[in-house]
C-alpha cells in the first residue's frame, strides 16, 4: 500500500463506495438493465483507456515497459469482450462518459508519475470495485471472475510496484483534483446507469 | 489458420528483386559463416533494440487509430516487441552506445509514416516486419544469440502472431493501390540496405581491431 495516497484525505473517494450502485453491485442487487447501460459506457471508456495506455506506454521507461503492455493487451481483449456482448445502440452515450473520455486525452498532457499513479489508482479501484461484487448474472459473472482472478491481482500488484518508487514525483495538489474530477464522471455515470435500470 | 493473402503476394511480386536481395547481403553472408565478430555481433544487437524501440512507438501510434478488432493483434505485437527489448537488454544491449546513422533515418521515416492513412499504415507494419524477418529466416547461424531471435520469431512463437498481421495487411491492401506505397517502400528498402551495410562495417571494423 502507498501510505501517502492513502493518508490524502478523498472525500470522493469515500462517496465511491457509499455510491448505491457500489452497495447494489456488492450485494447481488444490481438491475440487469443498470449492468447492461454500464458496460455500454464500458465499450466507450475502454477505447479511452486504450489510447491512453498506449501513450504511457511511449512514455514509460525500460522497466516499466512490460507491466504496462500486458495491462494494454488486457484492456484490448476486455474491449473485444465488451464488443461480442453489447452494443452501443443499446444505450446513448451520456454526457459523463464523453467528458470522462475527454478528460484522458488531457491527462496525455501531464508528467509521466502522475499520469502513471492516476492510471493505477483507476484500475485498482474497478479492480477492487469486481473483487467486492457479486455477480448475478453469466455476463457479471466473466467480468467478476476475470477482474478478481489472481492474474489480474497479481497485475495490479506490478502496476502499484511501477508507481511505489515515483510516487515522491507525483504533486499531491495536481493529482487528487484530477483523481476527484475522474470520479465525479464515473459516479455520474453510475447514477444515470442506476436510473436507466430502474423499472420504467 | 489459413487467411488469403493474394494481395499480400502481389505487393511482394511487385518489389521481389529488393524485398528479396538483402538475404544475400555480405552481412548476412558472415552470419552464416559464423564470420562475425562477438564485438560487432554486440553492437547489432544494440542497434535492433534501438530499431525495436522505433517499431514499438509506431505500433503504438497505429494501435491508438485502429479499429477495436484490430486493437488485441497490435497489443499482442507491442508486448512482443517489449520482450524482444527485455532480452535484449538481458543479453548485453549497451544504451550508452548512441543509435547509428540508419536507426535515426528508420525515426525520420516512421515520423513520416504517420501522415498516411491507416490502411497504408498498417501494410507498411507488416512489410518492415518482414523485410527484416525474411532476410533473417536465412541463416542457419551457430551463434547462440541469433538463433534465440530466430525461435523467438519461428512460427509457433511470434511468427504465428505475424501471419495474423498479413492477413490484416491483405485487407488493408483491398483499398489500397499498389503503386501508392512504391515510395515508402523503397524507401524502408534502402534504410534496411544502409542498415545491413552499417552492420557490416562493424564487423569489419572488429576484425581490423582484434
Amino acid at each position: 500500500m502507498i501510505d501517502p495516497f492513502l493518508s490524502t484525505p478523498l472525500p470522493q473517494l469515500e462517496g465511491v463506495t457509499a455510491h448505491p450502485f457500489v452497495q447494489r453491485l456488492a450485494s447481488g442487487r444490481l438491475p440487469s438493465r443498470a449492468f447492461t447501460a454500464w458496460m455500454v459506457q464500458g465499450l466507450y471508456i475502454n477505447d479511452a483507456m486504450i489510447r491512453y495506455q498506449a501513450h504511457l506506454l511511449r512514455e514509460a521507461p525500460a522497466s516499466h515497459r512490460k507491466v504496462l503492455a500486458v495491462l494494454l493487451v488486457t484492456l484490448c481483449e476486455d474491449a473485444d469482450w465488451l464488443e461480442e456482448h453489447f452494443s452501443p445502440l443499446q444505450h446513448p452515450l451520456y454526457a459523463d462518459t464523453e467528458r470522462y473520455c475527454r478528460l484522458f486525452t488531457e491527462l496525455e498532457r501531464l508528467p509521466y508519475p502522475l499520469a502513471l499513479a492516476l492510471d493505477w489508482c483507476l484500475h485498482r479501484s474497478y479492480q477492487q470495485l469486481w473483487r467486492e461484487a457479486v455477480p448475478t448474472s453469466e455476463l457479471m459473472e466473466f467480468m467478476w471472475d476475470r477482474w478478481a482472478s489472481e492474474e489480474i491481482q497479481s497485475l495490479m500488484a506490478q502496476l502499484e510496484g511501477l508507481v511505489r518508487p515515483i510516487w515522491s514525483e507525483v504533486d499531491p495538489n495536481a493529482f487528487v483534483p484530477l483523481l476527484r474530477q475522474l470520479l465525479r464522471f464515473e459516479m455520474g455515470i453510475w447514477a444515470q446507469a442506476l436510473g436507466d435500470g430502474a423499472p420504467h | 489458420m489459413m487467411y488469403p493473402t493474394g494481395h499480400v503476394q502481389s505487393l511482394r511480386k511487385r518489389h521481389a528483386v529488393r524485398w528479396q536481395s538483402f538475404a544475400a547481403h555480405p552481412f548476412l553472408q558472415r552470419l552464416r559463416r559464423g564470420d562475425v565478430p562477438s564485438a560487432a555481433l554486440d553492437r547489432w544487437l544494440t542497434q535492433l533494440y534501438y530499431f525495436d524501440e522505433l517499431m514499438m512507438r509506431f505500433q503504438l501510434g497505429l494501435l491508438r487509430q485502429a479499429p477495436r478488432e484490430h486493437r488485441a493483434l497490435l497489443a499482442q505485437i507491442v508486448l512482443n516487441m517489449v520482450e524482444e527489448m527485455d532480452w535484449l537488454l538481458e543479453e548485453g544491449a549497451d544504451l550508452t552506445e548512441a543509435p547509428d546513422v540508419p536507426r535515426q533515418a528508420y525515426q525520420r521515416f516512421f515520423r513520416d509514416l504517420e501522415s498516411l492513412p491507416y490502411p497504408h499504415l498498417t501494410v507498411l507494419h507488416w512489410a518492415t516486419h518482414h523485410v527484416f524477418i525474411d532476410a533473417l529466416k536465412t541463416v542457419n547461424t551457430p551463434d547462440e544469440r541469433l538463433r534465440a531471435i530466430l525461435e523467438r520469431w519461428a512460427d509457433d512463437g511470434f511468427g504465428a502472431i505475424l501471419h495474423d498481421l498479413t492477413a490484416l495487411a491483405d485487407e488493408a491492401l483491398e483499398c489500397v493501390e499498389l503503386p501508392e506505397l512504391d515510395a515508402p517502400l523503397n524507401r524502408l528498402f534502402d534504410l534496411e540496405q544502409s542498415s545491413w551495410d552499417t552492420a557490416l562495417r562493424m564487423a569489419e571494423e572488429a576484425e581490423r581491431s582484434s
